[in-house]
């Protein structure tokens, strides 16, 4: 259930495992979100239909095997180095898809229901990720969603389209409905874009859980050692549910986003 | 309620050991209010994130006079403690699209519909529920629809940590460019020797600003600052290695944030806390 004390977080520690990450190379832009779901290695696919990725699918960090009868895994640790300081966040892809247009003005479906993971959908975002290059016309984007008690909602608007919410990997969180007293989501009915973008491209919307951020404040290539006791880190120590399908969403200080690193974890009782 | 006791102790909590599950709230705020773009802030002075668009959801425009908690929307999502336990604020960290010192912050009370053209003492009232000693709370006037161009002062008439009623606040600019715009914050400094606040009983515009306009006044009390330095940049408070040490955060807290910008563009700001319980 825990490390008890400093000695068992110590011990797990010297036994801990590690998730690699790599993000090849990533054109961003300062200080907005990327997905790296189709860059990273490992190289998921764009979705089409919605499903709920696992630890399974392509495209996920995986722990290198399933935690024990009884046991968790926790993220007690990292190190990433990276071309240029940013925040690397950790979330759990609780259920995606894609194929959603940016010239189309009507609703379009998205059917996408946060996982058994976290059927709660308590601590989940709306992310829409940017599959192909949409246009430069810049438009507004809502969604209609269940909130965490199961209550429908309607996002507010956010800008999509045009430089800075076009581009190929840009992710752009979808704000909660005022309305609505339950944080989190459990389900996507479908989105709207208010006016044409110019572009169909392909875009599609997820529900994210963030788990464990990275954070690195230094220059080029000098490593973040981030650590529940070291710090550089965010998110405490925290589980990483069975079949989790992590995956990295950075905010990069620069143009290019490139960076290699790993998360260290350890086995714990439930 | 127990103090944590050392390192162990914490990392237990931290992982899940304690009668209660660790807290890990996370937070965004897009630079919009309401589906639309926000105001620009001004550099260097502080802007109220509370209308911001995101996770939570953007807080309302208060009317009368309430004290806030964690099921107000626009507080930081959190769970209020059991068994007379307390919880421990032990990370704060955010980055954000442009550099700035992000606050974070207990929203105790907030009044809204307050007019920038009336020049009699306007009434504010209410009772806090947290931090009702008063050390520590700050009291500032937050613009929700913009006032006038002509600048004038503001005071408050408040009650200090000392429960002495009748204080009067130091008079600080009030409308005006730089002092009018919606989302505006405008700290209320406290007469000399003071150091905190109980409660408000009213605030008085000196001469009208020209345009009604809608303020509110809210108290609240700071938990962490957090530096951005540059755009993408992470900041972060780590209270298990970083001095003050470790904040109590007060039972059903409204967490909420202000922004202090280094640039006049609206910020968009991601985020989160631990917070574990004992």
């Amino acid at each position: 259930m825990a490390f008890s004390t400093l000695a068992a977080y110590k011990d797990a520690i010297e036994e801990q495992r590690s998730i690699n990450i790599s993000i090849a190379s990533l054109a961003t832009i300062a200080g907005r979100t990327y997905d790296t779901w189709t860059t990273a290695p490992p190289v998921g696919t764009a979705p089409t239909t919605a499903t709920n990725p696992t630890s399974a699918t392509t495209g996920a960090l995986a722990p290198p095997q399933n935690a024990g009868t009884g046991l968790d895994w926790r993220i007690v640790s990292s190190r990433f180095s990276a071309l240029s300081p940013g925040v690397y966040i950790v979330c759990d892809r609780q259920g995606h898809m894609g194929g959603l247009s940016g010239t189309v003005t009507t609703a379009q479906t998205v059917d996408v229901s946060a996982s058994g993971r976290n059927s709660t959908g308590i601590g989940c975002w709306i992310a829409l990720t940017i599959y192909t290059q949409i246009g430069t016309t810049a438009t507004t984007v809502t969604a209609s969603y269940n909130d965490s008690d199961t209550v429908s909602r309607a996002t507010t608007a956010v800008v999509l389209g045009g430089t800075g919410f076009r581009e190929a990997g840009r992710t752009i969180l979808l704000p909660f409905d005022p309305a609505s007293t339950a944080g989190g989501v459990t389900y996507i009915a479908n989105a709207t874009v208010l006016a044409t973008t110019g572009t169909a491209g392909n875009f599609g919307i997820s529900i994210i859980q963030p788990l464990f951020a990275i954070l690195v404040p230094d220059t080029s290539g000098v490593a973040s050692a981030a650590g529940f006791i070291s710090g550089c880190s965010g998110g405490g120590i925290p589980k990483i549910p069975d079949d989790a399908c992590l995956f990295v969403m950075p905010i990069s200080t620069s143009t290019n986003c490139i960076g290699a690193g790993a998360l260290l974890i350890s086995e714990t009782a439930e | 309620m127990a103090a944590i006791t050392d390192l162990s102790d914490l990392i237990s909590l931290s992982s899940g050991g304690g009668t209660a599950q660790p807290q890990n709230p996370w937070f965004f705020k897009q630079a919009r209010i309401a589906g639309a773009a926000a105001t620009a802030p001004i550099a260097g002075r502080p802007a109220s994130l509370w209308r911001y668009d995101g996770s939570p959801a953007a807080g309302a425009v208060p009317t009368t006079v309430a004290a806030c908690t964690n099921a107000t929307v626009g507080a930081i999502q959190l769970t209020s403690p059991g068994g007379g336990r307390e919880l421990h604020l032990i990370q704060a960290w955010a980055t954000g699209l442009v550099g700035g010192t992000l606050i974070l912050y207990d929203r105790l009370l907030h009044i809204g519909g307050l007019s920038g053209t009336v020049t009699t003492a306007q009434t504010v009232g209410g009772t806090l529920t947290r931090y009702t000693d008063g050390v520590g709370n700050f009291a500032m006037a937050e613009i929700y629809t913009i006032i006038g161009t002509t600048a004038t002062t503001i005071t408050m008439s408040y009650t200090d940590q000392g429960g002495t009623s009748g204080q009067t606040s130091t008079a600080v600019v009030f409308g005006g460019t730089g002092f009018r715009e919606v989302t505006r914050a405008i700290y209320l400094p406290l007469a000399a020797g003071d150091t905190g606040v109980q409660a408000v009983a009213s605030t008085t515009v000196l001469a009208t600003t020209g345009t009604a306009g809608n303020f509110g006044i809210t108290v609240g009390h700071p938990l962490a600052y957090i530096g951005i330095g540059t755009a993408g940049a992470p900041g972060w408070r780590d209270f298990v290695t970083g001095l003050p040490g470790i904040p109590t955060v007060g039972d059903d807290a409204c967490l909420s944030l202000l922004w202090i910008p280094v640039t006049t563009t609206a910020p968009e700001i991601l985020g989160g806390l631990g917070i574990v319980e004992k």
